[in-house]
């Protein structure tokens, strides 16, 4: 058995070169430095260092998971806002390479694609700064619009409701363009023959769009989406913090921004990490159920 | 197979832990190593005239993180701290709170840093600060422990932590509680003088908000905001006539309780709730900025003729001339003062109005005394005297003459003015100049040269500058001619009233514990003045909520601090 | 193209992407006026759309231009975008290809070798420490390296491969091509959008970054540019006050800009450069890649 193993390693030797750096690589500079993850599980001291540290068990998740915390509604609003924004902007980036693909002139489309992504480039600083300008009720653009049409004022940015949608609308314009780029490589890879027989069989732009590109695109959506639920637990830290306020602070309080708060500011290392090691736990096994499911419907997952 | 996979999954992790056993000699050398570049000197700038040095006598080496790093090693400013003090000195760059930690972390400790005092209990539970015996301090720095004990008798506890002293004290001497702006024109405009009590005020706020103040037909102005982005200064003049601050502890009958608990603090959050009800209160006070958030929106809003009350703006920020920052908004927006003020000879020539005066440029704002309340008592928010800690490397308590010598460079720094303004400004006839008034200004074209940087990155002076700033009154207009004048002695009397500051002035060592207790406040309040609970129902109990989870074990520990200063 | 008629979908597709397109450029415009606008003029301004500057000024654009280090942070930031964006899609398409072959053996393994970075680190501490020890603090390298694998991309790339039809690399194998051509000749032109796609994330990564240079780095000029854009913000607060002291009173202050105008300016300067290289990412945008490579 031992000896066929020891056979094929000679036999793929080539594709065993070409692993060798990458997987070096995030041993060194990923499993390495790993033994980090130690802190959240001890009192960490600058002095003694993190082995020499005192352990202290489970004590920063206890603080974490305590009712003064209010712990339920930050993983509810976390939740919340990172599901919308599965839905929406995940969902977006794929309307949004959908519809580039289906303009016919090439300036327009090579225009729309190299504007659409340029939110990117922006920091949640910014774009927090001049939203705020905007959408102010005494003298932003968008409530003076409001008035010109004899409604009333609307101050978004304090109503719970108001504030949820404009994290949504803003993730949205800020990263589906970016997001778009992806799936566009990915439809720039079908094959036109087929969409040349589906015209011959008398398809309408539609049917091509939902029979040919959705389909053909779909082994790098479901990667994607396994990748994305990973990440559920992440709601945008800049993004809310910039944004948030104490009146909303029902909706907006979330993990990254309690962490904040609590772990970095003060420069308590050992809570901030139990945080990031309790969401990145909840991340990974949601991404293996993720998979399992992705799996089933008969797409290549990570495994 | 199976047990083929589990050899290579052990061989890799064996190989990971190997690489991350050189990590586990984390905190190698605590000494003067150059072990990190960090520390490392910039060998082409410094062998050259370090050789010099070391052969005329053995120089005490210095590792010094100082507020503004300089570009370069081998400036101006560390050649003449070298000279004067027989020592070298090796800057070390900081720029965030971060990249100390991870210094600290890798045993790579300055010899002297600059914290806040927020850090100060980290930094010593973390054990990589020296304890710096009193004695010392009174033998090697007798003039510096005058200079801070005269402003603050307990001083030397604030940073002394189970008996030690760690961090020694730089003081703001310049600390002086808000000022507070009303608008003349629009108490001119409404016929209403300006307003003493917290009555008159209100009166004063109805008319600012329904009488049209600013005149342009349209019922577009309300009295007040706030910064919701600083929660100590959150109407601080309406809970200051009360004599509260809801996230202060300050003294009730010889003890320390928290502001927040305290009935006074109830009742004017009712009287914010009336106001708010009333309109008075700008709607948008949930979102607006202070100008520490650099967004500024309060000074602003009431230059622009928004808000008609100001009440947390420090008090240089309005200096009568054209830097202040509450008086920059205001100029722009009106063109009197443009005019006024782009003649430079008028630059420094007002003084604050306390009453609407009847001629020169129009509008102005005024400065009024705080409100008093029912009780006769007014006040508004004081920040700290004391501002920053200066504290040594844990290496420095095993070498006594490192200690002396670095307690020698902060008493000369804080008493000495000439070596204090040409270290930490720069030399005469180069970078400042006496002018007719016998006042120190700066060199007129030295902004426009080469060497200038703003923070002394250049010369170095940045390293050194604002270590002690501040700390010794007498300083305070030793340096910028006029402006510092007007700065701290000609708008200094508008802050003439009752500050309302912190009584716990040494960190509590359970604070960390209960990192985000005042999230939870600061949102009661937020909903209580917007009317979505009802005060007089819920107060109580979140009086009561805010105890349990941890209110309970500071109210003790501040008390214990308190007592042991007695 | 002309003859066919605009159908209801291409109108409504074409007015949604246009008014996207224009919500996009909207904050451009804003901090192009911003950076063009004096100190005065901002201060005073009425908040409206902002649509041109208040006052008008290069102040901001001549202060970047003019600050310490701008030339080497400008070749800090190029250098580890160029080499960082090459050197680690080399080693990850190469991993990605071997991870994408069901047949290398103890695959499982290696594939969830490369998952779990995706979920656990060690965090900033130890990341220093073994910088550190490796030798590698104030070395530009250390930027370069840092960022260079990324799982989450790897495992993009390997699905990509995945969907190529095993097919092509057999015909190619019969008509005598050995691995290395496979790679080289087959499996990486197929690939294109996507390695150009990945390639644009890292670089526009690089691009970016600071928070390594700031920790990793020491020396002023090995520094990236946005190390030096944040520090002159800082500074140009500084430099006003400094304005005063020197007496010049207002008359001379009307031009200073304000450090938001510096960093709106920054901002313009660090963008405009990476904006180029969309372009050119594009053309392996093209429908038939595949097709293309199949035939030749």
């Amino acid at each position: 058995m031992g000896s066929v193993t020891w056979k094929s390693y000679v036999k793929y030797k080539f594709l065993f070169l070409l692993l060798l750096p990458a997987l070096a690589y995030m041993i060194i500079f990923n499993y390495a430095p790993m033994y980090g993850v130690l802190i959240a599980f001890k009192d960490y001291s600058f002095t003694k260092g993190v082995w020499a540290s005192p352990w202290v068990g489970f004590e920063h998740f206890h603080q974490l998971f305590n009712a003064s915390t209010n712990f339920t509604r930050i993983l509810r609003n976390t939740v919340v806002i990172s599901g919308l924004k599965m839905i929406f902007t995940f969902g977006g980036a794929i309307v949004l390479a959908l519809f580039i693909n289906e303009i016919r002139s090439t300036a327009f489309k090579r225009i729309t694609q190299n504007i659409s992504y340029l939110p990117h480039f922006l920091s949640w600083v910014i774009i927090g700064s001049i939203m705020m300008e905007m959408l102010s009720p005494s003298n932003g653009v968008v409530n003076k619009i409001i008035e010109l049409f004899g409604g009333q004022t609307i101050y978004f940015l304090a109503d719970k409701y108001w504030f949820l949608s404009i994290i949504v609308a803003s993730d949205i314009w800020q990263s589906i363009g970016w997001g778009s780029i992806i799936y566009l490589a990915a439809i720039s890879g079908i094959d036109p023959q087929l969409y040349d027989s589906a015209k011959i069989d008398g398809a309408g732009r539609a049917r091509q769009m939902f029979s040919i590109t959705l389909p053909s695109i779909a082994n790098v959506i479901a990667i994607m989406l396994i990748l994305q639920v990973g990440s559920i637990l992440n709601a945008g830290f800049d993004q809310i913090f910039n944004l948030y306020n104490f009146k909303v602070f029902e909706v907006a309080d979330i993990l990254d921004t309690y962490a904040y708060r609590a772990g970095l500011e003060q420069g308590n290392y050992s809570l901030s990490t139990a945080v990031s090691l309790f969401k990145n736990g909840v991340g990974l096994v949601l991404v293996l159920i993720a998979n399992k499911i992705v799996n089933r419907m008969g797409h290549t997952g990570l495994w | 197979m199976k047990r083929k996979s589990s050899i290579v999954l052990t061989m890799i992790l064996v190989f990971a832990l190997l690489v991350s056993a050189c990590g586990k000699n984390e905190p190698s050398n605590t000494s003067g190593s150059n072990a990190s570049p960090i520390s490392s000197p910039d060998s082409k700038n410094n062998q050259g005239s370090n050789n010099e040095a070391e052969a005329k006598e053995a120089t005490v080496a210095l590792k010094w993180q100082g507020p503004n790093y300089p570009f370069e090693d081998g400036t101006y400013a560390q050649k003449l701290m070298e000279e004067t003090f027989n020592v070298s000195i090796t800057p070390v760059r900081i720029d965030d709170s971060q990249q100390l930690n991870l210094l600290l972390a890798s045993g790579d400790i300055p010899d002297i840093m600059y914290i806040s005092t927020s850090e100060l209990v980290g930094y010593v539970k973390n054990d990589v600060l020296a304890g710096i015996p009193l004695d010392m301090v009174k033998k090697f720095a007798p003039d510096y422990y005058d200079i801070v004990v005269k402003q603050d008798p307990n001083v030397f506890t604030y940073g002394s932590l189970d008996g030690t002293l760690y961090g020694l004290p730089r003081l703001d001497a310049a600390t002086a509680p808000y000022a507070l702006s009303i608008r003349g024109d629009w108490l001119k405009n409404v016929g209403s003088d300006v307003p003493k009590t917290l009555e008159q005020l209100e009166e004063v706020f109805v008319k600012f908000r329904n009488n049209d103040p600013d005149q342009d037909g349209k019922k577009n102005t309300y009295a007040m905001s706030m910064g919701s982005d600083n929660v100590h200064s959150w109407f601080n003049s309406i809970f200051g006539a009360y004599n509260t601050n809801p996230f202060l502890w300050l003294e009730r009958d010889g003890k320390l309780q928290y502001g927040f608990t305290l009935n006074e603090t109830k009742e004017a959050l009712k009287l914010l709730a009336k106001w708010k009800s009333m309109d008075l209160i700008d709607p948008e006070f949930i979102t607006d900025k202070s100008r520490t958030s650099g967004q500024d929106d309060i000074s602003y809003k009431f230059s622009a003729g928004r808000i008609g009350y100001a009440d947390n703006i420090s008090y240089d920020d309005q200096q009568w001339d054209n830097d202040g920052h509450l008086n920059a908004k205001w100029v722009a927006q009106h063109p009197e003062w443009q005019e006024f003020f782009g003649d430079p000879a008028n630059t420094y020539v007002t003084e604050p109005f306390y009453s609407v005066p009847e001629s020169g440029p129009q509008p102005v704002y005024v400065n009024m005394a705080p409100p008093t309340g029912p009780d006769g008592q007014s006040g508004t928010l004081v920040g700290n005297l004391l501002s920053r800690f200066i504290v040594f490397g844990k290496q420095v308590a095993n070498d006594d003459e490192k200690m002396e010598r670095l307690l020698t460079i902060l008493n000369t720094l804080v008493s000495n003015e000439d070596v204090y303004v040409s270290i930490e400004f720069g030399a005469e006839g180069k970078v400042w100049e006496y002018n007719d008034a016998g006042q120190r200004v700066m060199k007129e074209g030295w902004t426009e040269s080469a060497e200038y940087h703003p923070q002394g990155k250049n010369l170095g002076t940045g390293l050194f500058f604002d270590l002690l700033f501040a700390t010794n009154p007498d300083f305070l207009s030793a340096f910028g001619g006029p402006r510092a004048v007007q700065r701290y002695e000609k708008t200094k009397p508008i802050t003439n009233h009752t500050g309302i500051g912190n009584a716990v002035k040494a960190p509590l060592a359970s604070e960390s514990k209960y990192p985000d207790l005042s999230a939870m406040l600061q949102e009661y309040i937020m909903k209580a003045i917007l009317g979505e609970v009802d005060i007089d129902a819920t107060y109580d109990s979140t009086v009561a909520k805010w105890l349990s989870s941890g209110g309970e074990v500071l109210t003790q520990e501040a008390n214990d601090w308190f007592a042991s200063t007695k | 193209m002309g003859k066919q008629r605009l159908s209801l979908f291409d109108i409504f597709n074409y007015a949604a992407l246009t008014i996207f397109c224009l919500s996009i450029l909207y904050p451009f415009v804003y901090l192009i006026n911003m950076s063009l606008s004096t100190s005065a003029g901002l201060y005073s301004r009425d908040f409206a759309l902002f649509l041109w500057p208040e006052g008008f000024t290069l102040e901001a654009y001549r202060k970047f231009l003019s600050m310490n280090y701008v030339y080497s942070g400008y070749g800090s930031t190029i250098f580890r975008t160029v080499a960082g964006t090459v050197l680690s899609l080399i080693v990850m398409s190469g991993a990605a290809y071997a991870l994408s072959k069901k047949y290398l053996p103890h695959l499982k393994i290696y594939t969830t070798i490369f998952v779990i970075t995706m979920f656990f680190g060690g965090g900033l501490i130890p990341s220093y420490l073994l910088m550190r020890n490796l030798g590698l603090l104030d070395n530009v390298w250390i930027l370069v390296l840092g960022p260079m694998v990324n799982a989450f991309y790897l495992l993009i790339i390997r699905n990509f491969f995945m969907s190529i039809p095993e097919e092509l690399e057999e015909s190619a194998r019969l008509d005598g091509a050995g691995d290395i051509k496979i790679f080289t000749h087959v499996i990486i032109p197929l690939s294109l959008p996507v390695i150009a796609t990945i390639g644009l994330w890292q670089a526009v990564n690089h691009w970016n970054a600071w928070f390594d240079s700031l920790i990793y780095i020491n020396s002023m000029d090995k520094h990236v540019i946005s190390v030096h854009i944040r520090r002159l913000v800082i500074e140009q607060n500084a430099a006003m006050n400094d304005q005063l002291i020197n007496s010049l009173g207002s008359v001379q202050k009307k031009d200073m800009p304000a450090p938001e105008s510096i960093r709106a300016a920054a901002i313009m300067v660090t963008i405009i450069p990476i904006l180029c290289v969309y372009p050119f990412i594009q053309r392996f945008f093209v429908r038939g890649v595949m097709v293309g490579a199949v035939k030749g």
